[in-house]
C-alpha cells in the first residue's frame, strides 16, 4: 500500500518524541523539504530523557555526521576499565589509549545538552519542534495510521513516527507490543556528581579533555544481572547502576534497589573518585534490553517505530548501546520516508529493509544469545567475587608467613565454575 | 544520602492529580510488594498491610508498570508541562 497523497490539512511527517531517534528522523525529513512536526511532551528537548551517558560514534560517522556536527559531547573515552567486584575487593582490567588526533571512538554525553542541540539543528532544517505536546493516541482509518491525537486536537500526516521511548504507548496501541514482559527491560538509576574538571583528570589519570569509562560487575548489584558505571563528563561524573527487571522482580533481598547506589559509592574503587563531589541530579530510566527475540515489528501501515520505542538496544555484556542505535534507526527511518514518499513506495517496507541491512540488525542478530547468557545470576553473584578474592590472595601472606602458590590459587578459582557458563559466554 | 534527598535535587513540577492509579484489589492479593523495593523514587510504601502510593517525586521511568506481577498499575505520562525535567539527563 502506498502513502496517502498530500492535502492542505495533512502534514508529511509527525514525529512523536524529541529524543535522539525522533530528532535524527526529523532532520532527514526536513532536510529533504518534507513538512515535519516533532511533538515533545517535555518542556525542552531532553527534559524527559536520561542515559548512562556513553555514545558510540564510529557507526554513526557516515550515517548521521551532519546532524551530529558540533554536538556538545562531554569527553572522548580514552580510558576503559572493568572491575569485577567482590564484597570487599575488586579486580580490574584496564586499558588506556594514547591520545590521538583522530576522531573519538566513543564520547560521554549529558542528554539535556545533546538533545537540545539536536533540536536546534532540526529546527534550522525547517522542522517544527513543539514542546509541551503529548501525542496521546494514534488515529487510524481503514487499518492505517493517519495521524495522532494531541489533547482534543487531531493532527494528520502521511506518516507517523513513534519515537516515544522505551514505554512507547503508541506502539502498544498499534498492536505492535502485546504485553510488557519484565524480562525485556532493565532499570538504570543514576546520579550526576559535580567535580572540578582538573580533579577528574587527576583522579582518572587523564590528559586534559580526555575521558574515562569504568564498569563494575558483581557485588554492586547484589547478584542481580546488571552492573555499575562511572563516566567522566566535562565537570561532573555520571554514576549509576543497571539491573534487569525480570530478576529484580524475583529479588529476595530486603533492600531497596536504588539504595544500592549508596553502597556502590562507598566501594574502595569508587569512593576516591567522587570524594568531595556534589550530587546535582538523580534520575532513573528503563532500558529495552530484551534483545532480538523481544523486538516488535518496526511499524504498521502509516507508522514507523524508531530507537527505544522499537526496542533497539544492544547489550553485549561489556557494552550497552542504545543511543547510537537510536540515532541510526531514526536516520534510516527518515531516509526511508523521504525515498518512499518521493516515488510512491511504502515507507514501512523501505524502513524494514534499511534496518535489516544496517549494522543495527546485523549486530542484534549477532548478539541474539547475549540477553539469555547474561541473565545467569552466577555471573554476578558468584564469579566476580571469586576472581576478586583470587587476585587479592595472590598478593597476601598469612601470619604463619605462608604465601599460597599460583597453582593452588588456580585450583581454588576453578572450583565451582561451571563449564556450561563459560561455553555460554564464549559463544555469545 | 537517602532517596528523598536525591529526589529533592530534581526539577519536578507536580500535577495535583496522579498519573498512576493502582488497582487496590490487585494490590491486596500481592505477596511480593516488589514495587516498594524497585521504584527508584521509593514512592510505594507498605502501611499496615496495604500499598500506599504518592505520585509526587515520580521520575516517570515506568518500572512499577513493567514489574508489577499482578498488572495492578495503570500508568500514563503526566500532563504536558508537568513532571520531571532533567537538567542533565
Amino acid at each position: 500500500m502506498t502513502e496517502t497523497a498530500s492535502d492542505e490539512d495533512t502534514l508529511d511527517v509527525i514525529v512523536t518524541g524529541a529524543g535522539l531517534a525522533g530528532l535524527a528522523c526529523a532532520h532527514e525529513c526536513a532536510a529533504a523539504g518534507l513538512q515535519t512536526i516533532v511533538l515533545e511532551r517535555g518542556d525542552a528537548s531532553g527534559a524527559k530523557n536520561l542515559s548512562g551517558g556513553r555514545l558510540y560514534l564510529e557507526p554513526l560517522r557516515a550515517l548521521c555526521g551532519e546532524v551530529l556536527a558540533g554536538a556538545p559531547f562531554e569527553r572522548p573515552v580514552t580510558s576503559e576499565s572493568v572491575v569485577l567486584c567482590g564484597e570487599r575487593e575488586g579486580v580490574s582490567l584496564r586499558t588506556d589509549k594514547t591520545v590521538g588526533d583522530g576522531d573519538p571512538h566513543s564520547v560521554t554525553v549529558l542528554r539535556a545538552r545533546l538533545d537540545a542541540h539536536l533540536a536546534e539543528r532540526v529546527t534550522a532544517k525547517g522542522a517544527m519542534v513543539l514542546f509541551g505536546q503529548r501525542a496521546d493516541s494514534l488515529i487510524s482509518e481503514n487499518g492505517r495510521v493517519v495521524g495522532v491525537k494531541v489533547g482534543s486536537e487531531i493532527l494528520r500526516a502521511r506518516i507517523v513516527v513513534a519515537a516515544d521511548g522505551v514505554l512507547s504507548f503508541l506502539a502498544e496501541q498499534a498492536g505492535l507490543r502485546s504485553e510488557r514482559r519484565a524480562q525485556a527491560y532493565a532499570l538504570g538509576v543514576k546520579e550526576v556528581i559535580e567535580i572540578e574538571s582538573r580533579s577528574i583528570e587527576e583522579r582518572f589519570n587523564l590528559a586534559p579533555g580526555q575521558g574515562a569509562a569504568r564498569l563494575f560487575i558483581g557485588r554492586v548489584t547484589r547478584g542481580l544481572p546488571g552492573g555499575g558505571f562511572v563516566y567522566t563528563n566535562k565537570d561532573s561524573l555520571s554514576l549509576g547502576l543497571v539491573a534487569r527487571l525480570g530478576e529484580l522482580r524475583e529479588w529476595n533481598d530486603e533492600s531497596v534497589f536504588a539504595d544500592l547506589l549508596e553502597e556502590f559509592k562507598q566501594r574502595p574503587e569508587v569512593a576516591p573518585l567522587i570524594a568531595g563531589g556534589k550530587t546535582v541530579e538523580y534520575g532513573a530510566h528503563l532500558i529495552p534490553e530484551g534483545g532480538l527475540h523481544t523486538l516488535p515489528a518496526p511499524g504498521a501501515p502509516g507508522l514507523l517505530l524508531v530507537g527505544d520505542a522499537a526496542g533497539l538496544v544492544l547489550n553485549t555484556g561489556a557494552v550497552l548501546r542504545g543511543m547510537d542505535l537510536a540515532l541510526a534507526s531514526g536516520t534510516l527511518a527518515g531516509r526511508s520516508i523521504v525515498a518512499a514518499l518521493a516515488n510512491g513506495a511504502d515507507c514501512l517496507e523501505c524502513y524494514a529493509a534499511a534496518l535489516k541491512s544496517s549494522f543495527i540488525m546485523r549486530e542484534m542478530r549477532k548478539h541474539r544469545r547475549a540477553a539469555k547468557a547474561l541473565a545467569q545470576p552466577r555471573l554476578y553473584a558468584d564469579y566476580p567475587g571469586r576472581l576478586a578474592r583470587w587476585a587479592a590472595e595472590l598478593f597476601e601472606t598469612n601470619a604463619a608467613g605462608e604465601h599460597g602458590s599460583a597453582r593452588q590459587a588456580m585450583k581454588k578459582l576453578r572450583r565451582g565454575v561451571r563449564l556450561r557458563d563459560i561455553w555460554r559466554i564464549v559463544r555469545m | 544520602m537517602n532517596i528523598e534527598e536525591k529526589i529533592a535535587l530534581c526539577s519536578i513540577k507536580q500535577h495535583p492529580d496522579s498519573h498512576i492509579e493502582l488497582d487496590a484489589a490487585g494490590c491486596a492479593k500481592c505477596k511480593s510488594h516488589i514495587c516498594t523495593r524497585a521504584c527508584p523514587a521509593q514512592l510505594y510504601t507498605l502501611e499496615s498491610g496495604s500499598i500506599k502510593f504518592d505520585h509526587s517525586g515520580c521520575l516517570e521511568c515506568g518500572t512499577c508498570l513493567v514489574i508489577c506481577p499482578l498488572g495492578a498499575v495503570s500508568w500514563n505520562y503526566p500532563e504536558p508541562g508537568f513532571g520531571i525535567h532533567y537538567r542533565f539527563g
